[in-house]
């Protein structure tokens, strides 16, 4: 049975676990619902604990309880006041203390309480009676004031008298009347010292009182602390009596455990021993016949094992003969193979060399590849451009061509016409002079021959420039062939038979030509005589005339030569 | 074994003086050199050579005031040096050096004898820092002390004191001559002659230095005069007032203030309050045994909702009805007032009715003592519903105030109805025949007056009866 709580004050701890003095509980359990103790496992016995603790709390009776640590990491109380006197005792001890410390609290403020009524007593009196006092003050000002006027008047009375004795009885009158205003303020004086001096009495009364008050507070407190210390004391003589007895019953059954541990031991002890001994004979036996066994078997082992050594010897003789061989073939394989190694060293090394000299190529080729693409892509460039260009060319070519076409078909035609015109020309001429010469040198009638070839001939011509024109030359040939056929017709107006004839009158007027230019020079000839005859003649004349006068002229022989 | 038990006897005679053994030197008067073995003595080395670490601790030891070597060694040593280190040695080396507590215990316990560390939060080091400044402000005589000895203390001091409590200041010291002139001519005179330049201890040049104090107490008055009495020795001038207000002002970080039997009066209480508005850090303030009136309770008032107070203690003042108003006033709106005391003053039933109408509306207050205040049966009354209405108020005190045999009654059936209420101080208010035959609590709560924890037991009980059932339930 146990409960969860936060409720007590740790006063001491012993014995198995901790010990907690539950006393009254703390004011942080009413404002803390949740540290309210719970009852978990409530049969009629726990509700009966409950109960039990429900009535000890009602009176205050402080509770005694046994805090364990729970699994969850929390604390529990188990009570244990049942079961443990001494326990009940030292909580019915603690209420009595803590009766006692409030007692005790209150005796010690009683008196402060008393010191402060009778101040605030004191305070009122003193009020009282300073009122009263500044009321009598009042009145005997106001009386003397009075008199003191009534003085005064006396003395404008006592001027205005003539006579020395009525003047000697008002100023006896004047006297007595100040002598009775000094007495009475000399009377209030002394009321007021007498009451002064009272004041003091109680002042110094009240400094007594108050001393006395302060011992009576210490005396007091020291009571209390005498009553506390005591009681604590006791407290403290119970608690140790409990621990006493705790330890005491701890003690006690520690002993007696120890004792019985030791006894058991000892006796453990006892029959290790004698089973040592009696283990120890047995095991000598033991050794003896393992020793001799031992050493008979050490001899055949010996034996055995110097006929294997010897085995053992030949076989190594002849391993070391392998091996003399073995070695011999390593170092040469090894010979043959360090030269190996070198010559593929030297085959690394150019082979190195080369890649690395194909590595260069590569790069070169790279670079150069680069360059090329760049050219290749200029050039593409400048080749498309270039096409462009042609094409431009070409469409203005075809365009220039189409125009010489026309202009060509133009010239033709010019050109045409021109030589047709000049052939027709010719021809007429020829024909004329045919007619010519067979009307004048044959004298034969001439006859016209055909000419077709001479009518229609502009529309011919049109439908061939238009021809040409449009199907450019493609039928050229046939056209050809027609204007072949056409000119030759021109070219052979005149025929052979004609031309026969016109060869042989050129050979016959040829001679004539030849006759008639001998008889031309002959004519020339004669000329030429007949005028050096004339010449002559005149020579003759000039020189009858001159033999008449002189001899003839150099000048004129020369002429003649 | 007898011989070794006599041996063992001689021992701890030897054992009073704890010198090293270097410093024996006359084997025949010290019955130790003729021992060979000396096991109750921890430092005994067997070598005859004391080692040459003793010999350099010794060293250290014997020259620290010139070279203060002692962070620098190792934690073994450093104890071995602290333990012989002399607590006469001059403050200044010592101060920021030292921390080992043993050492201050020593000095405390040389200075002032045993005393009680546990005031001073268990350290002896603080113990000894702040009483060493207390007994210099409290000898400090206006122009006759040169105010640089206590400046010099504050470097040396300010990391370590945390209060202060001053229970006199002295006046300044008068020449004989003018103090007959001054009596012959019955104070006139006074105003004529130029008079010191202070009055008391400024303590404006100390409190904005030391950054850690929280608690100040101040008596502007002479201890133990006895029959040198003269009025100016108590005297609190309002340039005092005016110095200690812009003091106060000036440290930031103090908690707590108190100034009792100093005779402040309204004008210097108003002083004070001005300065000490919208404090960061103040919470606890006393002007206990003083005389503040009206007008002073009116400036308190307006401090108490423009500051962090959570106590005010205003105990044996001339506080009366108009003044209990302007603080009732105050509280209805106040947050953060815990405790308030009032004893020996005189509200009379008007303050008392004040009180208790500001605490139907204020909700924080905890403990009210309205002890000694002329109240009476109206109070009562007003008291009662207060009873009934508030669930904060924790300890009530009305003690010596006549209640009256009816006000008792109205009292009695308020109280019947509180939850809440630990403690609740009647003595000597003429009501406890009439309480006595109520029921068995009031009872208790009569005849013990003090009354403690029943009604948290009740509540207590409650729970416990609430429980029970449910657990039985299941």
């Amino acid at each position: 049975m146990w409960w969860c709580s936060g409720f007590g004050l740790c006063l001491f701890s012993g014995g198995s676990g901790v010990r907690v003095l539950l006393g009254v509980p703390c004011s942080g359990l009413a404002s803390c619902p949740g540290c309210a103790p719970v009852c978990h496992d409530p049969s009629s016995k726990e509700v009966g604990y409950a109960l039990l603790i429900y009535q000890l709390l009602c009176a205050c009776v402080p509770l005694v309880v046994q805090m364990q640590m729970c699994v969850n990491g929390g604390l529990r109380f188990v009570l244990c006041c049942e079961h443990d006197a001494h326990f009940v005792k030292l909580a019915v001890l603690l209420q009595r203390m803590t009766k006692l410390r409030k007692d005790g609290t209150e005796l010690v403020t009683n008196i402060q309480v008393a010191a402060d009524f009778r101040e605030t007593q004191r305070r009122a009196q003193q009020k009282e009676a300073t009122r009263h006092r500044l009321e009598k003050l009042e009145i005997q000002a106001n009386g003397s004031l009075e008199k003191f006027e009534e003085i005064s008047k006396g003395w404008d009375t006592a001027m205005q008298k003539n006579f020395t004795r009525e003047l000697q009885e008002a100023l006896d009158s004047q006297q007595q009347l100040c002598t009775l205003l000094l007495e009475d303020k000399d009377k209030l004086i002394n009321d007021l010292q007498q009451e002064l001096k009272t004041n003091y009495d109680q002042y110094k009364k009240d400094l007594k009182k108050q001393a006395q008050d302060v011992e009576l507070l210490v005396e007091k407190m020291d009571e209390q602390i005498k009553n506390l210390s005591k009681s604590y004391r006791k407290e403290l003589d119970l608690i140790e009596t409990v621990f006493d007895q705790d330890r005491n019953a701890l003690l006690s059954s520690n002993r007696k455990k120890w004792e019985q541990m030791a006894k058991e031991r000892y006796d453990k002890e006892l029959q290790y021993l004698l089973q040592r001994m009696k283990k120890v004979e047995e095991y000598e036996v033991l050794l003896q016949q393992l020793r001799i066994e031992d050493a008979e078997e050490y001899n055949k082992i010996k034996i055995k094992l110097d006929t294997d050594v010897q085995i053992l010897k030949q076989e190594l003789k002849q391993l070391k003969v392998t091996l003399q061989q073995n070695q011999e073939k390593l170092e040469y394989n090894f010979q043959v193979l360090k030269k190996r190694e070198e010559e593929n060293t030297i085959t690394k090394c150019q082979q190195k060399r080369k890649i690395n000299r194909l590595q260069d190529i590569k790069n070169n080729l790279k670079i150069r590849c680069e360059k090329q693409g760049k050219q290749s892509r200029e050039e593409y460039k400048a080749l498309g451009d270039d096409y462009k260009r042609i094409m431009q060319e070409y469409e203005d070519m075809q365009k220039k061509m189409r125009h010489f076409v026309t202009t060509d078909a133009r010239t033709f035609k010019d050109i045409w016409l021109m030589n047709e015109s000049e052939v027709k020309e010719l021809v007429e001429r020829a024909l004329q002079t045919d007619r010519l010469v067979h009307e004048q040198q044959l004298a034969m009638p001439w006859v016209q021959p055909p000419l077709p070839f001479l009518e229609g001939d502009p529309t011919r011509f049109h439908g061939y420039s238009q021809r040409a024109s449009r199907k450019k030359l493609l039928k050229s040939t046939r056209d050809d062939a027609e204007a072949a056929a056409y000119w030759e017709a021109m070219a052979n107006i005149i025929p052979e038979s004609k031309l026969q004839i016109w060869s042989a009158l050129e050979m016959a007027l040829e001679k004539y030509y030849i006759a008639l230019n001998d008889r031309s020079k002959l004519l020339v000839e004669t000329q030429s005589l007949q005028k050096q005859n004339m010449e002559l003649k005149i020579l003759l004349q000039q020189c009858i005339s001159s033999k008449v006068r002189g001899r003839p002229s150099p000048t004129v022989g020369v002429n003649a030569v | 074994m007898s011989e070794f038990a006599d041996r063992l006897e001689e021992s701890s005679e030897a054992q009073v003086e704890m010198c090293p053994p270097v410093a024996k030197l006359e084997p025949a008067v010290d019955p130790r050199r003729m021992r060979r073995i000396i096991a109750e003595d921890t430092q005994w080395s067997l070598a005859l050579v004391p080692l040459l670490r003793d010999l350099c601790l010794q060293s250290i030891v014997k020259n620290f005031e010139e070279k203060p070597i002692l962070n620098e060694l190792l934690p073994h040593h450093k104890t071995v040096v602290l333990e012989k280190l002399s607590p006469n040695l001059p403050l200044h080396i010592t101060a920021n050096l030292i921390t080992d507590e043993n050492y201050w215990k020593r000095c405390c316990i040389q200075r002032w004898g045993l005393s009680d560390v546990s005031t001073y939060g268990y350290s002896w080091k603080r113990m000894f820092f702040e009483r060493h400044l207390q007994k210099v402000i409290e000898l400090f005589i206006p122009d006759v002390t040169d105010p640089q000895s206590v400046l010099e203390l504050v470097p040396l001091c300010k990391n370590y004191v945390q209060k202060l409590d001053i229970t006199q200041l002295l006046p300044p010291v008068k020449d004989p001559q003018k103090l007959e002139e001054a009596d012959g001519s019955d104070s006139v005179s006074e105003v004529g002659f130029d008079g010191p330049s202070i009055d008391h201890f400024d303590f404006g040049i100390l409190l904005n230095k030391l950054t850690k104090l929280e608690e100040l107490h101040v008596v502007y008055g002479v201890k133990g005069c006895g029959m040198n009495f003269e009025w100016n020795l108590f005297e609190f001038t309002h340039r005092d007032c005016q110095a200690l207000a812009e003091a106060l002002k000036s440290c930031k970080s103090l908690k707590v203030f108190r100034i009792h039997q100093s005779k402040v009066s309204d004008e210097k209480c108003r002083t004070l309050v001005s300065k000490l508005l919208d404090h960061p850090s103040l919470r606890h303030l006393s002007f206990s045994h003083n005389m503040i009136g009206d007008r002073g309770a009116r400036a308190i008032g307006k401090l108490l909702n423009n500051s962090k107070l959570e106590k005010l203690n205003v105990c044996d003042n001339k506080i009366r009805g108009p003044g209990a108003r302007a603080i009732a006033h105050a509280l209805c709106s106040n947050t953060t007032l815990i405790s308030l005391n009032l004893r020996l003053n005189q509200l009379g039933d008007e303050g008392g009715q004040a009180i208790a109408e500001a605490l139907l509306y204020n909700e924080t207050l905890e403990s009210l003592h309205l002890g000694a205040n002329e109240m009476t049966e109206p109070t009562a009354t007003a008291l009662s519903q207060v009873l009934v209405q508030n669930k904060t108020l924790k300890n009530i005190n009305v003690s010596c105030n006549r209640l009256g045999v009816d006000g008792g009654k109205v009292f009695e059936e308020g109280m019947s109805h509180n939850r809440t209420l630990l403690e609740c101080d009647i003595r000597l208010t003429e009501l406890l025949e009439n309480a006595i035959s109520t029921h068995e609590a009031q009872v208790r709560r009569s005849r013990e007056i003090c009354i403690k924890v029943t009604g948290a037991r009740e509540r207590l009980l409650s729970a416990w009866t609430l429980r029970l059932p449910a657990g039985r339930g299941t």
